[in-house]
């Protein structure tokens, strides 16, 4: 849901961005885009169809989202020359690593669980999956690249408890940037031509007649 | 996307001035779908989950 704001709120500056400027939109064209629904369909049924997510074992859910986030990898490594694509392949990286690391699924503190939800643990244990979602529930001390996990808090006074990971910002700062790229003025048709080389066989050509 | 530009304008279904507008929401669905499959931030339960 947070990451879905980040995407909403780039399309709203990449428009404004766009009118002030009074340019239309450039849209930004990324390559294989079926592979995100590819990478979707795993997670969707180990984690939201409750009919699937409620058979499918932990190692089943760490296997699908292991293998979803390897495909979406695929996706940000061949987008990686749009604006912010790095971001996006970095944010990716950074959680597939932490994801591996820790067998499968994304580890979070029981402190951190504890911020998110200060009830009684019977609703949850260590080691194991937390509300049947992508996360496990593991001790600090216990978890490779702690740092990558579902570490960071959203602090009390915010108006939603979020546990969030550092690919998480570099997914939400990508997204944005991306959209934000929508208002940018169109690329000069000289510098069209320069880049596919056309400028330097036009002149050929010409000092050729 | 040159897919879908191709589909839509070659075949008379869409003009061109519509094709931009389609493909910003492509561009805007790939992306939520992407954030969503790719991020993994945990929400407060009462929040959603």
């Amino acid at each position: 849901m947070i990451l879905t704001v980040a995407v909403l709120a780039g399309l709203l500056a990449g428009l404004a961005r766009a009118w002030f400027g009074g340019r239309h939109p450039q849209v930004p064209q990324l390559r294989f885009v079926g592979l995100v629904v590819i990478a979707f369909i795993p997670q969707w049924l180990a984690f939201h169809l409750p009919a699937t997510s409620a058979v499918i074992p932990d190692w089943g859910a760490a296997l699908c989202l292991t293998f979803s986030q390897a495909i979406l990898l695929l996706f940000a490594w061949v987008n990686r020359s749009h604006a912010g694509g790095v971001f996006l392949l970095l944010g990716l990286a950074l959680n597939f690593l932490v994801i591996v690391a820790n067998g499968g699924l994304m580890p979070i503190s029981p402190e951190a669980v504890y911020h998110l939800a200060p009830r009684p643990p019977e609703t949850w244990e260590i080691g194991s999956r937390l509300w049947g979602g992508k996360d496990i529930v593991l001790p600090l001390h216990a978890t490779r690249l702690r740092w990558l996990s579902d570490y960071f808090l959203t602090p009390r006074w915010f108006p939603l408890q979020i546990a969030f990971s550092l690919g998480d910002l570099f997914i939400s700062g990508g997204a944005f940037w991306l959209l934000w790229s929508v208002g940018r003025a169109a690329p000069a048709a000289s510098s069209v031509a320069a880049g596919t080389g056309l400028e330097s066989k036009m002149e050929a050509g010409r000092v050729g007649l | 996307m040159n897919f879908l530009r191709k589909l839509l304008v070659d075949t008379g279904r869409i003009d061109r001035q519509h094709v931009q507008l389609v493909q910003l929401l492509v561009l805007v669905l790939t992306l939520v779908l992407f954030v969503l499959t790719g991020g993994a931030p945990m929400i407060e339960p009462a929040a959603g989950g």
